[in-house]
């Protein structure tokens, strides 16, 4: 996978962008209503309330901030593979990427850039840049540093639980409940883990390690000790990454062409 | 005596839609149980976050609202997202793009007809699963279901009948736009902000949260809640009745406009 490839990937998104620009409008309409609607839904908690577990009302809106740029980052690069995928996982219609000298699973999910959802970054953003100024975040720091880091890992960590989920059609007939079984479950990182009880919180930042994609750079900006919790999220991404390309490989043997 | 016959006839072909239906919806039965599943874990989440609410130092609540009734609302929100999902506002895209929409309009049937037949299989299924879901809940006591009264009953039915209207009209957009899904997120983020998922519309300051109430999304979100847990008053749930029917009549009337303009957009293409 080679630059010169995810060039023409753009190029081949763009295009398609332009085609549907009608789609392209209401994505970019659409796509921050949900994200405003959290906003609000916290705003309106604060109405009864100073503080969450300890955290106010600015460390709460950073949170979101980065939950819903991880959601966006997938959504650009990610979403259109893999919402196309176990379509095309269960009509048979992978040849082309089995067939080509690049690796299949990134050529399945890679190169359908969701260009109209780029846009969509501009409430998030704006989310951390209003939150980020009334914590004193210096954009020019380590801590800004280890934030970006965390970030990344965190939307390599969505990406992965996602094509794992999405790649269970080469097993299960039509799996439509699964596919957006992770965009639900995410609700639960968008917001501070001691709100959780004792059990919730250990399950989600130990076992399934999700909330910390989000309370780890709220953490940096609080001054937490976040060691641990960075070393189990890295640990976390790694096993699925490994799951992930183990069960693309499975899945390949199975698989029946259409063609 | 031929209006008798055509009017049994058409009745035999409701049942046979309705049957084919119930056997395609409770083929993906396990779907249905993990969309419960996941969206249960987003309401647990905001049952947490308005625990966090009440137990805070500085929190308070509307006196309307205690852990208790908060966990229930909820959990009931939950339960009503499960009945109206995003998915039925697409079906006629589905059929469409993969051509089996010239057969349905080549059937001699009454589309709309057919479609709700689909609509209430989907919805029967739906609802089993939600009921054997929601029964243990309320059973232990964090679910709290009421014995719903005759307006109640009404109610909740013109709130389904509202839900269907506003398909079809949004379905029939799938003649102008190449991707619908677009207004996946549209339906999600409009059912969180009006339609009571995030939060109790009523803990919005006044007089917008009767607004939103009174939306067709509050209808078939927020006051459906409330009707099923036994919170809503009198007033609401016919003030709820009256709207319904107005929506469903103004989204019925709009659909009687678009359909003839879609269909002649329409091309047909053999699959």
């Amino acid at each position: 996978m080679t630059f010169a490839l995810l060039g023409v990937f753009f190029r081949q998104s763009l295009a398609r962008m332009l085609t549907n620009r009608a789609a392209a409008v209401l994505t970019l309409g659409f796509g921050v209503l949900f994200a405003a609607a959290q906003v609000v839904a916290i705003l309106v908690a604060f109405r009864f309330t100073d503080s969450l577990g300890e955290w106010s009302l600015y460390h709460v809106l950073f949170l979101l901030g980065i939950a819903e740029l991880v959601q966006v980052a997938y959504a650009v690069l990610f979403v259109n593979g893999h919402e196309s995928l176990f379509e095309r996982i269960l009509e048979g219609e992978l040849d082309y990427e089995f067939a080509r000298p690049v690796d299949s699973q990134m050529l399945a999910i890679v190169g359908r850039f969701d260009l109209p959802s780029l846009p969509t970054a501009v409430l998030p953003l704006a989310l951390l840049v209003y939150s980020g100024w009334h914590l004193g975040v210096s954009l020019v720091s380590w801590s800004s540093v280890a934030i970006v880091g965390a970030t990344i890992m965190s939307v390599a960590f969505y990406t992965l639980a996602n094509q794992i989920l999405v790649t269970t059609a080469f097993w299960i007939d039509r799996p439509l409940g699964l596919t957006g079984t992770l965009e639900d479950a995410y609700e639960a990182a968008k917001r501070p883990a001691s709100i959780y009880p004792r059990g919730v919180r250990f399950a989600f930042t130990r076992l399934v390690p999700i909330i910390l994609t989000t309370n780890i750079p709220v953490g940096l900006v609080r001054g937490e000790a976040v060691a641990i919790d960075m070393a189990v999220l890295s640990a976390a991404t790694i096993v699925l990454f490994l799951l992930a390309r183990w069960q693309w490989r499975r899945g390949a043997m199975r698989y029946a062409s259409a063609g | 005596m031929f209006a008798i016959r055509q009017a049994l006839w058409r009745m035999r072909s409701f049942v046979a839609h309705l049957s084919v239906g119930l056997s395609t919806a409770l083929t993906y039965r396990w779907s249905v149980l993990t969309s419960v599943l996941s969206l249960a874990v987003s309401a647990v989440a905001s049952v947490f976050l308005w625990r966090a609410v009440l137990s805070s130092e500085s929190g308070h609540l509307d006196v309307r609202y205690d852990e208790g009734s908060i966990t229930s609302y909820f959990l009931l929100s939950t339960a009503v997202a499960v009945l109206y999902p995003s998915s039925t506002l697409f079906r006629l895209a589905r059929l469409l793009h993969s051509g089996r929409l010239n057969y349905e309009l080549a059937r001699p049937q009454n589309f709309v007809v057919a479609s709700l037949a689909w609509f209430l299989s989907a919805r029967v299924v739906e609802g089993l699963v939600v009921g054997l879901v929601l029964f243990p809940l309320s059973v232990v006591g964090l679910a709290r279901l009421s014995v719903p009264s005759f307006v109640d009953v009404v109610f909740l039915l013109l709130s389904g009948g509202l839900f269907f209207a506003f398909g079809l009209v949004v379905g029939t957009l799938c003649f102008w736009l190449v991707e619908m899904w677009p207004l996946q997120p549209l339906y999600a983020g409009l059912m969180a902000l009006a339609g009571g998922r995030l939060f109790p519309l009523d803990l919005m300051p006044d007089p917008l949260g009767a607004i939103l109430t009174y939306s067709p999304f509050g209808l078939f979100g927020f006051l459906s809640v409330k009707t099923l847990g036994g919170t809503a008053s009198a007033e609401e749930v016919h003030a709820g009745i009256v709207a319904a029917l107005v929506w469903t009549l103004l989204l019925y009337a709009l659909w009687q406009v678009l359909w003839p303009s879609a269909l002649s957009r329409f091309e047909a293409m053999e699959n």
